[in-house]
């Protein structure tokens, strides 16, 4: 990719915790270009919120960012300080979680909550910063905006929400914006408006998304690229036609299988064994405890990413 | 907002109502007469009956409390002090205030003293501070405040004189008394501020704050904190109310002349009318104060604060 | 098919070895053994103390009042002679013993009520719930304070007077834990069947229910210590010259200038007995909350 708005390049996030070093993200290398979308697919657990709140330098201990870099347009992320990441935060790179219910402060009204990101980030004056984050939730389908501006999050819905959220996520017209499973907790109504917003918005503004879920589904219809990431680690990666006609790694085409298979907007229950213990990783490639086709290198030798067709890269020793 | 204060209000008459014939009942517990009691043994037969009818003692035991309910609520007269003498309810007025002016500085030495702290302790975990803190306030919680009040009183009255032990004849007389008072509630309140801050750091607003690019000061202040300091305030108010008529140990050791020490020895005294307008009192002052921590609570909770039903 | 969970999820486990998971995390806290190793060499003291020392608690020796500590009398003598050391062994245990009677009476009132009021519901939780707020309007020990003087100060009505005041946290508790498995599905489902209700709350309620009570049990341990030393402190609890700690502490305040150990010493006890329960109290609430358990 010519000139990736952000490349992340061999991204370790691990913890320390009291039974072991969790390896939460170990060794995660992805690009993401202008006005591009990438999903990040994987069971819970994998590592994608890890991977997420790693950009923006959110992991508090005991987790600790080990190594890598993390190139945000001409800087690493890594090597700011924290004064200089602040002015990344909300601005360049802007998070959402999955829960609506959790991600606003009970004790302040929502318009605030919104103009507080521009206060912060912008030169305004109080009005000017409360008129755009009016226009703001005007953007994200709110009602009543001027109204409703002061109003406190109890008195909206889950979906009304998590348009708050995303208001408050965009109003200072940030490059990327992470989605971290946006529409998880939501019922499948709700789920479908927030990713119609998702998509106008995307098109409107024309910034890049990183959306993480484990739902296929929606890395279907939203996203360019998607990155399949399993144990810490990503094991295949590319555009989502390519990968979704033709998977290369046995764990993906699993994924896909589930995905014909059940209704469910969720497939993950239907990979048989269990997620591997990340404080112990299994030796060599981590999926061969659950993959059909191991054979005896896969309990050996850790398959790094190999390049497919120039256009996409998976890490399995059998396509070699 | 206003349903639930009003129905807060109703829910205190049957509980007053509980407190009264409790406190009116004291009296007549003992097993001997509370008049033999009250006056001495050697008291001539003419002083007790005089006392037994000024009482009313001799009327049946619903009417003597019906007559209770009515000296304390209506007309505020609980007669007179067997052991001095003067109108009980002038008496009460009289100490009540050095005990709410000595609750209150204890309380401002343990807020002032247990949230920075609390806070710190929280948004620094396993530091020195914190450990320190928590081991402070676990000593705290296990110190007898009798014991605290006479150690205190030993270290500055006695050994060192630097403040004086007893009475209340001006503000320097407030500070070993509030101290030991107040070391309590500066543990409690400690370790409420530190596990409340623990329980709202780890919200998703909180992350979210942070993701905007808030300074963390920000952060701790404007979100965490705002929202830790609902259940704070609560055990505060709590704390505040109960100490209004706990102070009793500590006021006896330093005879502070505020109504705990006025009830001990009324107590002690078998001094009955003043016994029971001061539980009465007591019990009120508290009972109002957790009415109004409730209605500063349903302020603070925006969800109740706003709640149209 | 597995049900695949995430890392930090709480695992479901049986009741079994969910009492094995709390004394493994009860060992691994060190608060906890802490308060365990304090509280049992404070209870040995008292419970054999008073049999290995030679004199009685009440042998006085006027002669050597106000004493300082030394090898014979480790706590020095009291402002009648008599060694400290000796009462306050004596008083350790009439500490414990009070302590004791307190949680095992309230704990079994208040479970009782608590289970009644939310199993009957009704009338007989309001009226329970009512009791409950009028009892807990007094503040602090006013109400045992003023009961004490009225019907004789003496340890025996001390501990009643504890105990029928303060079962009310335990029958929260318990009704509370009652009236949630109330609601579940899975009574619903066995009464349809059936089972009797009272069988199907009792064995739902039970095991949710001992977590909390023991944790709340073994802090009224000190607050019953507390209280007990407050009021024979003040007169009306235990009297000289029975040797409650309280009334150590009380004889020794007038002596403070000359002789502060009388009254620092046993207080310092009372501190370290009321520590080790507090420890203990702490180390086992962080032990059987189940967010604690995992990783």
């Amino acid at each position: 990719m010519t000139n990736p708005l952000l490349k992340i390049n061999d991204l370790k996030t691990y913890f320390h915790t009291y039974n072991g070093i969790v390896k939460a993200v170990d060794g995660v290398t992805f690009e993401l270009g202008k006005g591009q979308t990438l999903g990040i697919v994987g069971e819970s657990g994998c590592g994608k919120s890890v991977t997420s709140r790693s950009i923006l330098r959110l992991i508090e201990s005991p987790g600790k960012i080990e190594s890598g870099s993390i190139h945000y347009k001409d800087s690493n992320l890594l090597t700011l300080s924290e004064s200089e990441m602040n002015s990344i935060r909300g601005k360049e790179i802007s998070l959402i979680f999955q829960d609506p219910l959790t991600s606003l402060n009970p004790v302040m009204k929502v318009g605030d909550q919104i103009s507080e990101a521009i206060g912060l980030h912008f030169d305004m004056s109080k009005q000017e910063t409360q008129e755009k984050a009016k226009k703001m939730l005007d953007l994200v389908g709110i009602p009543s905006s001027e109204e409703r501006y002061y109003d406190y999050p109890f008195t909206f819905s889950g979906g009304m929400r998590q348009r708050l959220v995303i208001a408050s996520a965009l109003s200072c017209d940030p490059s990327i914006l992470i989605a971290d499973e946006p529409t998880t907790n939501l019922d499948v109504t709700t789920q479908a408006q927030i990713l119609d917003l998702l998509s106008d918005l995307k098109s409107r503004l024309g910034m890049s998304i990183i959306l993480i879920t484990h739902n296929l589904g929606v890395v279907a219809w939203l996203c360019e690229y998607v990155a399949v990431m399993y144990a810490g680690r990503i094991v295949e990666y590319g555009p989502v036609k390519e990968i979704f006609k033709n998977p290369q790694h046995p764990y993906t085409s699993a994924l896909m299988e589930c995905l014909i298979t059940s209704d469910t907007s969720s497939q993950v229950d239907s990979i048989p064994g269990m997620i591997p213990d990340l404080i112990n990783p299994p030796s060599g490639c981590r999926f061969h405890p659950r993959c059909n086709h191991a054979f005896d290198r896969c309990l050996s030798d850790d398959p790094r990413l190999f390049t497919y067709d120039k256009k996409r890269d998976y890490a399995c020793w059998l396509k070699e | 907002m206003l349903n639930y204060i009003i129905r807060r209000i109703i829910l205190l008459i049957p509980i007053m109502l509980g407190v009264s014939l409790i406190a009116f009942s004291i009296m007549h517990l003992t097993p001997e007469d509370p008049i033999i009691k009250m006056l001495g043994e050697g008291a001539s037969e003419e002083l007790v009956s005089e006392l037994r009818a000024e009482l009313g003692l001799d009327d049946p035991i619903h009417i003597q409390y019906l007559a209770f309910l009515e000296r304390f609520f209506v007309k505020g007269d609980m007669g007179r002090s067997i052991l001095n003498g003067r109108p009980v309810m002038s008496l009460i007025a009289g100490k009540l205030p050095n005990t709410i002016i000595l609750a209150f500085t204890a309380m401002f030495i343990a807020i002032i003293v247990s949230i920075p702290i609390g806070v710190i302790s929280a948004t620094k975990p396993n530091s020195l501070i914190d450990n320190l803190s928590r081991i402070g306030a676990l000593i705290g919680l296990s110190l007898p405040g009798f014991w605290l009040a006479l150690v205190l009183m030993y270290l500055f009255s006695v050994h060192f004189k630097l403040l004086p032990p007893s009475g209340f004849y001006g503000p320097e007389y407030l500070i070993l008394p509030a101290l030991a008072l107040s070391m309590r509630e500066l543990a409690v309140l400690t370790r409420i501020t530190r596990s409340s801050m623990l329980e709202v750091i780890k919200q998703d607003y909180v992350i979210m704050a942070r993701s905007k690019g808030l300074a963390e000061r920000s952060v701790i202040y404007k979100h965490a904190l705002r929202n830790a300091l609902i259940p704070i305030v609560t055990v505060a108010g709590l704390q505040f109310g109960r100490m209004l008529g706990g102070a009793f140990i500590i006021e006896t050791v330093f005879a502070f002349p505020g109504i705990g020490w006025l009830t001990v020895d009324a107590i002690r005294g078998f001094d009955y009318p003043v016994v029971q307008a001061s539980i009465m009192v007591m019990t009120t002052a508290f009972v109002l104060a957790n009415l109004l921590v409730d209605i500063i609570y349903a302020y603070l909770d925006p969800k109740i604060r706003y709640d149209q039903d | 098919m597995i049900k695949l969970t995430k890392i930090n999820s709480i695992f479901r486990v049986k009741d079994g070895s969910e009492l094995q998971l709390v004394i493994r995390s009860i060992r691994k806290s060190r608060i906890s053994i802490l308060g365990i190793i304090i509280v049992a060499i404070l209870i040995l003291m008292g419970l054999f103390g008073p049999l290995l020392v030679s004199n009685t608690p009440y042998e006085m020796d006027i002669d050597d009042r106000l004493a300082t500590p030394s090898l014979e009398a480790p706590f020095g003598k009291d402002e009648f002679g008599r060694d400290i050391f000796t009462r306050v062994l004596y008083g350790l245990r009439i500490s414990l013993t009070v302590g004791i009677v307190v949680v095992s009476i309230s704990g079994t009132i208040g479970v009782f009520l608590g289970l009644v009021a939310g199993y009957y519901g009704g009338i007989s939780d309001s009226l329970i719930m009512r009791l409950t707020d009028i009892i807990l309007a007094f503040p602090g020990l006013v109400l045992a304070l003023a009961v004490a003087a009225a019907i004789g100060p003496n340890i025996i009505n001390v501990m009643l007077i504890l105990s029928f005041t303060w079962w009310t946290s335990y029958a929260r508790i318990v009704r509370g834990e009652v009236l949630s498995i109330r609601e579940e599905d899975y009574v619903t489902a066995a009464k349809v069947m059936g089972v009797k209700d009272w069988t199907v709350t009792f064995r739902h309620v039970l095991p949710n229910v001992i977590g909390p009570i023991v944790v709340f049990a073994t802090l009224q341990m000190s607050y019953a210590i507390l209280a007990e030393a407050s009021l024979s402190f003040l007169g009306v609890g235990l009297r000289p010259p029975e040797p409650s700690l309280g009334v150590i502490i009380n004889g020794g305040k007038e002596f403070l200038r000359v002789a502060p150990h009388v009254s620092a010493l046993s207080g310092f006890v009372i501190m370290l007995l009321v520590l080790g329960f507090n420890l203990l109290g702490d180390g086992l609430r962080d032990s059987l909350d189940p967010k604690m358990r995992r990783i």
